[in-house]
């Protein structure tokens, strides 16, 4: 879009043909070249950023991954120990994506729909999550849900507590990718719909729901990828027990303690293409359907 | 799309108890272990900056 809007800049801007002194300049956006595309000189410089801070290491981790060969990496992430890592982090993140996806959904809604006091404060505790270090959110529920729990609650060493240790630190995401859409929606056509004789259900389903979808999607794909990567907030409160409440973090640390490097990259490889794959997948699905609701408009 | 009242407080209520529980309960408990013992407990707590070679 902000090519788009640049491009558009550049265009307006441009002057007639001709060598004409006297006619306006033409005046081109800092790295946008005569035919409005960006110029080869940041290209290259978006391109070297992006690949000595992301591309690099990936390449690195991959190459480390495979320093033993495709069977010491497929060995090395089908191992027991290493799958059922990776199940329990996908499982739980999974479960902990969808959650988010309802629960954020509905605390947008009411922060944009609804009126009541002290709504700012409850407003500005959505970021606090992302306000504390993960390890303090790992303090923070074992307080709470650890073996001194003031409640009688005891979630520590159990898959129950990462998961909540995993919605405490994912809570922003989709609420913070729906609210800015509710706020921007349409209204007048809730109201065509009300008029129609639609009921409250059928409106939110067929009118506010679609215009949602790529944000809950794309908030709901983000708190997937933050959860299945997440060290700090489950290192406390996940009990770090082998098979049962080991996250993939947890074994790749284990795995660099006990001096398997390679083993610890084919994990983190296999970790970045779930998420990756995911991301995709999310991506395309919110883009078919932000394309269905632009046709329909 | 208007909401009743009723629907609206349960919506709200719902929202509202899911953050109290998984942010703010959790946070003020540990708040008040911090402060439990008193702001000097919590000071003392505190490791004091090592002074500078320099």
């Amino acid at each position: 879009m902000t090519m788009t809007a640049t491009r558009g800049a550049a265009d307006s801007s441009a002057a007639p043909s001709g060598r004409d002194s006297t006619k306006p300049r033409r005046h081109r956006p800092l790295g946008v070249g005569s035919a409005g595309r960006v110029s080869g000189l940041t290209l290259g410089v978006v391109t070297l950023w992006l690949s000595v801070i992301v591309l690099l290491p990936l390449a690195a981790l991959t190459a480390a991954s495979f320093a033993d060969g495709p069977a010491a990496f497929w060995a090395a992430i089908t191992s027991p120990a290493a799958l059922s890592a990776l199940v329990t982090t996908v499982l739980i993140s999974a479960v902990v994506a969808v959650l988010n996806v309802v629960t954020g959904t509905l605390i947008a809604w009411v922060l944009v729909r609804d009126d009541f006091p002290g709504k700012r404060i409850v407003d500005a505790l959505i970021d606090l999550p992302f306000a504390l270090p993960t390890i303090v959110a790992s303090i923070v529920l074992l307080s709470l849900y650890g073996p001194n729990s003031p409640i009688g609650v005891h979630l520590n060493a159990t898959r129950w507590g990462v998961l909540v240790a995993l919605a405490f630190v994912t809570l922003p995401f989709v609420v913070r990718s729906v609210q800015p859409v509710l706020i921007e929606v349409d209204r007048d056509v809730e109201q065509a719909a009300a008029s129609l004789g639609a009921g409250n259900w059928t409106i939110f389903r067929r009118v506010v729901l679609p215009t949602l979808a790529p944000a809950i999607i794309s908030g709901g794909g983000l708190a997937f990828a933050r959860a299945i990567g997440e060290y700090g907030s489950v290192v406390l409160i996940g009990g770090n027990i082998p098979r049962e409440t080991q996250v993939a973090s947890q074994y790749i640390q284990q795995q660099i303690e006990i001096d398997r490097p390679v083993n610890a990259a084919a994990v983190s490889v296999a970790l970045l293409a779930i998420s990756f794959t995911t991301l995709l997948l999310l991506r395309f699905f919110a883009g078919r359907s932000q394309d269905r609701e632009e046709r329909a408009a | 799309m208007k909401l009743s009242t009723g629907a609206r407080i349960a919506l709200r209520t719902v929202a509202l108890a899911y953050l109290i529980a998984l942010v703010a309960i959790p946070i003020a408990t540990i708040l008040y272990r911090t402060f439990e013992p008193g702001f000097g407990a919590f000071w003392a707590a505190i490791p004091p900056r090592q002074p500078s070679r320099h």
